[in-house]
């Protein structure tokens, strides 16, 4: 199969009409076949994403199986784990919850007063578990990633700088579906095809 | 199947993306208007198999120092915004935008009737596929 240029993608995030990171309760709605079919209903978005944009790490666990004489003739996989991760750029309201969790923020709406005042509390906090979608777009190329089942459980250093912004950096472990899936890939390459 | 992939024409992505709400082109118009921009590509180096990051400088003419700065300042915040909610400049995919630097009062002798901020910025834009 020769080379094909249409098939590099490049991982900017959609930010057209929402962030591209999105959060809602989990369903159980089985996975969509394909990348128009994934649900967007009912997920709420927390904003800007730093640059260094998000990170997809899976990790298989496996353990050798050796003859008498020592050497390894397989290997059984005994675990997988998908961890995702990002640093939100937003102090806003979807990104502090994200950070947080929902019940430890807290929301006053702006008055003619004041501005818009949150409340969030640090603690031994378990935060829930949630369905979350990525959106990827570059040019005319999409990509989905969606966790079905993923909770936030390591939470990063929060720097108070006069030289940056405050970032909320997150851990995102992924936990299986109904298949036994964690994580969802979609793609389109955007070229569409020229028959009927 | 064989392909070439083509830098794209970043002076005309800039100015299909301006054009709707500036006068701009890639030279100094011989009637010059209250406020033009003049687009040009001035180098910049290839970031991955798919995408250059092409440096443009936009020049902002303007009769005075203040229409001038406002009209580059805008510029440069309507690139921004078109490559964070369309990922593009014009038609092309851009996944980043870089300002090489910000607006700099920079005259140009020989247009003494108006004066001129100028910047650089660097996007990180698509190539185009061409298949053989």
């Amino acid at each position: 199969m020769p080379v094909n240029a249409n098939n590099v993608f490049v991982g900017a995030p959609d930010q057209s009409v929402t962030g591209a990171i999105l959060s809602g309760a989990t369903t159980d709605v089985p996975a969509a076949e394909f990348i128009d079919d994934v649900d967007l209903a009912g997920l709420t978005d927390s904003g800007y994403v730093s640059e260094d944009g998000v990170t997809i790490t899976p990790e298989d666990t496996t353990e050798s199986i050796k003859d008498w004489s020592g050497a390894e003739i397989r290997r059984i996989l005994t675990e997988f784990t998908g961890t995702i991760s990002w640093t939100h750029l937003e102090l806003s309201a979807g990104a502090a919850r994200n950070y947080f969790g929902d019940d430890n923020v807290d929301i006053a709406a702006a008055t003619s007063t004041t501005g818009t005042q949150m409340r969030m509390s640090l603690g031994k906090n378990e935060l829930e578990t949630k369905r979350w979608v990525f959106k990827v777009k570059d040019g005319d190329r999409r990509v989905l990633v969606v966790v079905p089942k993923g909770q936030v459980v390591s939470r990063g250093e929060i720097p108070l700088t006069a030289t940056g912004a405050i970032t909320l950096p997150v851990e995102l472990a992924t936990y299986p579906d109904e298949d036994g899936q964690n994580i969802y890939i979609y793609t389109d390459d955007g070229v569409f095809s020229t028959g009927v | 199947m064989d392909q070439l992939l083509i830098p794209t024409d970043i002076e005309q992505a800039v100015i299909d993306e301006l054009s709707p709400l500036w006068t701009v082109g890639t030279s100094i118009p011989a009637e010059k208007p209250a406020l033009f921009l003049r687009v040009l590509a001035t180098g910049g180096s290839e970031l991955n198999i798919v995408q250059d990051e092409p440096f443009v400088t936009i020049e902002a003419f303007g009769l005075r120092e203040t229409s001038a700065r406002e009209a580059l300042d805008s510029v440069l915040a309507r690139l921004q915004y078109a490559v964070r909610s369309r990922g593009r400049i014009g038609d092309v995919a851009v996944s980043r935008i870089r300002f090489v630097g910000l607006p700099q009062n920079y005259p140009l002798p020989s247009v003494p009737t108006h004066k001129r901020y100028i910047t650089t910025i660097a996007p990180a834009a698509r190539r185009r596929v061409v298949n053989l």
